[in-house]
């Protein structure tokens, strides 16, 4: 096996190792400009938590009851040295990139890794997303007021530099409570569609797998629930069921995954299908493989590309709905925001103070944006049509 | 076709079997009894026991179940438990607004976003075409109760002081000002109408139906917008549009047209698509326009825990979604020849 520098396509000028004295600038010095802005943007992040948050950092960490180890904040400053690892990595690899054999290069792991690199919408929206993700990591390094404390300033002001989003009728500061919304509103988002996922995989590949009554009937169940407009069987849902506390958390992530894994059901149905019709199956049968091995080790893994797809544009959507409830009041209970139960708190307010109601709107519209973007991307890049 | 008809609408009775069925056992599994949302423990036990049998809550789950689907199988809908109605009286009330409303998006999902599909895929990869994306992006990912409040500030509240400053300064004729400031909630001026004439009672409910239509279609115009484009500029890729340009056709006359008709073709599937996403949409958008719609008694029956009120509620909806999509098949086989049902 030869190793071939592939040198148009690995080149490194000189000039990417700035890229060591400040992650983002190598890039931005040989023109990737969205790689640059993006790292940069995190930078900004990084040194800004660092400065808001390690000066005060003993009564940040010992935030927790009565003086104790609160475990948020411990996460925060793990993950801030995990960013900026991650940050410092990527620009060392932009400076010393691998060298492929041919066989790797021509792996579908590295196709897709080029073909992601090179999709400027996708890369803004996986930018848009790591900058979300960090920003509630490192969250309690950066709110600069505890979210839920009442008066931390005047009531109803407006942006200022103590309180650059304002504060709400409470007094609370919408800053901090926006950060700490954004964590629950992508934490309900990711594990609710870790749940979609899960269920429409399973049911999708059974009713591909195993055919006849059983898949006639896990469809027919799929086009009852199509036929329902989701936000209202949740708000029924949920309605009915009202729990109070954390566990009303995990009841929506759990109803919203319960009632929208239909679409995924249908691609994986759809995979299965055809590719139970392909020579590796039969091969994989001929050789004696239990049902179960081929089902989870040879066809569902084929067939997920369009489920990572799916996924990435089902957080948006969740996310949608989420905010959706809490708006209506029925989704995450009090005291714990969320950015659609903040969007519900601007509403009275809304033509004194605006600015409650107009921020976490933003926020969900940049965040489900991002999710967007990057759904686009994967899906361009995992498509092997378009290669 | 009439046979194929028959079949869709036999179909749809298993569907709202299914339907009724799972929301009626959601309703069972709930904790405490349906009879014990409505009592406070002060309630004497007298009046326990009438209201119980009035609803004939006293008789087993199994039995008030076969009971309500006989009653459904005749478009009973019994007796609202909060409002003391027949819940078909009110949703004869509610039905209509909503539906106005939904015409009303429609009407601005479809002529937007299929215009704004096709500028973009005539100019593709054109500044055009990717300033529209982005700006399309921004309204597909925008929550419909954000859009809502962000109209009610900016042109119902913020901006009419706006345009009133405009009057003010000689830019705009008062005439112009009274027309551009729309109402911010309600279906209609519920002082004003009374000295209305028919007239001025039509543009006022019209006003009152402009904000609440782009509340809720311009995130589907969007969507609209993104599949019309992709839509098209497959199309435009294939071999007969290549022969109606190289027979000199106008490029108007070739996208308008040739392409057009069957870009459109997958815009009429996403139409039956669209009638559950108008329901969640109404929930919103009519909780905060004050607009007296199926949503807002939807969001009710839910807070009140309205039982009977709520099975019909996704009886009609249910109804509604199978009749769309049996329309959309239906257009779809008139618009194209090549598909037939039988």
């Amino acid at each position: 096996m030869t190793a071939i520098v592939q040198t148009s396509r690995f080149d490194a000028p000189p000039i990417t190792r700035a890229g060591l004295l400040l992650p983002g600038l190598g890039h931005l010095l040989v023109g990737e400009w969205i790689h640059g802005v993006g790292l940069l943007a995190l930078d900004v992040l990084l040194f800004g938590s660092a400065l808001a948050g390690f000066p005060r950092l003993g009564s940040v960490l010992f935030s927790g009851p009565s003086g104790s180890l609160a475990i948020h904040p411990v996460v925060a400053v793990v993950s801030w040295f995990g960013l900026a690892a991650a940050l410092w990595f990527v620009a060392w690899r932009r400076a010393n990139p691998r060298v492929l054999t041919d066989e790797e290069y021509n792996s579908n792991r590295q196709i897709f890794l080029r073909q992601m690199n090179r999709h400027r919408t996708g890369m803004i929206g996986l930018f848009g997303v790591s900058f979300l993700v960090s920003l509630t990591l490192l969250t309690p390094l950066i709110a600069p007021y505890d979210p839920i404390a009442i008066e931390v300033g005047p009531q109803l002001a407006a942006p200022s530099w103590q309180h650059p989003m304002g504060t709400d009728d409470y007094g609370r500061d919408v800053f901090s409570r926006l950060l700490y919304g954004g964590r629950i509103s992508l934490t309900i988002g990711f594990v609710a569609v870790t749940i979609t996922a899960t269920i429409g995989t399973t049911l999708g590949a059974l009713a591909g797998f195993a055919g006849g009554v059983v898949d006639r009937a896990l469809m027919w169940l799929t086009d009852l629930l199509l036929a329902l407009p989701q936000l209202v069987l949740l708000l029924t849902i949920v309605g009915l069921f009202r729990v109070q506390g954390a566990k009303g958390i995990f009841l929506i992530m759990f109803i919203i995954g319960a009632t929208s894994w239909m679409g995924v059901a249908r691609i994986v149905r759809s995979q299965v299908l055809s590719l139970r019709q392909q020579d590796f199956i039969q091969a994989a049968r001929a050789l004696g493989l239990s049902t179960q091995r081929i089902l989870f080790r040879h066809l569902i893994p084929n067939a997920m590309a369009p489920v990572i797809v799916f996924c990435s544009l089902a957080i948006g959507s969740t996310m949608l709905l989420e905010a959706g409830l809490s708006f209506l009041g029925l989704g995450v209970p009090p005291p714990t925001s969320t950015w659609g139960v903040m969007v519900n708190d601007g509403r009275d307010p809304l033509r004194h103070a605006p600015w409650i109601a107009t921020f976490p709107g933003l926020a969900i519209v940049l965040a489900v944006m991002s999710f967007n973007l990057l759904g686009d991307g994967l899906r361009d890049a995992l498509d092997p049509k378009l290669r | 076709m009439t046979k194929y008809i028959f079949r869709k609408l036999l179909l749809a009775v298993p569907l709202l079997w299914g339907v009724i069925t799972l929301i009626f056992f959601l309703v069972e599994l709930t904790p405490g009894s349906v009879a014990d949302k409505f009592f406070t423990p002060e309630t004497p036990p007298e009046v326990r026991q009438m209201i119980v049998a009035k609803y004939g809550l006293d008789r087993p789950a199994i039995v008030r179940y076969a009971l309500m689907l006989k009653n459904l199988a005749f478009f009973d809908f019994g007796v609202s438990m909060a409002q003391e109605r027949p819940v078909f009286e009110i949703i004869r009330d509610a039905l209509p607004n909503t539906l106005v409303l939904s015409a009303v998006t429609m009407m601005i999902i479809f002529p937007t976003g299929i215009a704004v599909g096709t500028l973009q895929a005539v100019r593709h990869n054109k500044l055009s075409d990717t300033g529209a994306s982005i700006a399309s992006l921004f309204f597909y990912s925008m929550p419909s109760f954000w859009l809502a409040l962000m109209l009610q500030l900016f042109i119902a509240f913020g901006w009419s002081g706006f345009i009133e400053g405009l009057g003010a300064r000689g830019v705009l004729s008062d005439d112009t000002v009274g027309l551009l400031v729309l109402p911010s909630s309600g279906m209609f001026d519920a002082v004003g109408q009374f000295t209305m004439t028919t007239g001025e009672q039509i543009v006022d409910r019209l006003k009152h139906l402009i904000l609440p239509g782009f509340a809720m279609g311009l995130a589907s115009a969007a969507g609209t917008a993104r599949y019309m484009r992709s839509s098209l500029l497959e199309v435009v890729r294939q071999d007969y549009i290549r022969t109606a340009r190289a027979k000199g056709l106008l490029e108007r006359v070739v996208i308008l047209k040739h392409a057009m008709r069957n870009a459109l073709l997958p815009i009429i599937t996403l139409f039956g698509l669209q009638i559950p996403y108008l329901f969640s949409g109404a929930v919103l958008v009519e909780t905060i326009f004050a607009w007296p719609g199926m949503g807002r008694l939807i969001v009710n029956a839910i807070y009140t825990q309205d039982t009977p009120l709520i099975i019909a509620l996704f009886f009609v909806s249910t109804l509604l979604v199978v009749l769309g999509n049996l329309i959309a098949d239906v257009t779809y086989a008139i618009v194209d020849p090549r598909i037939k049902y039988d």
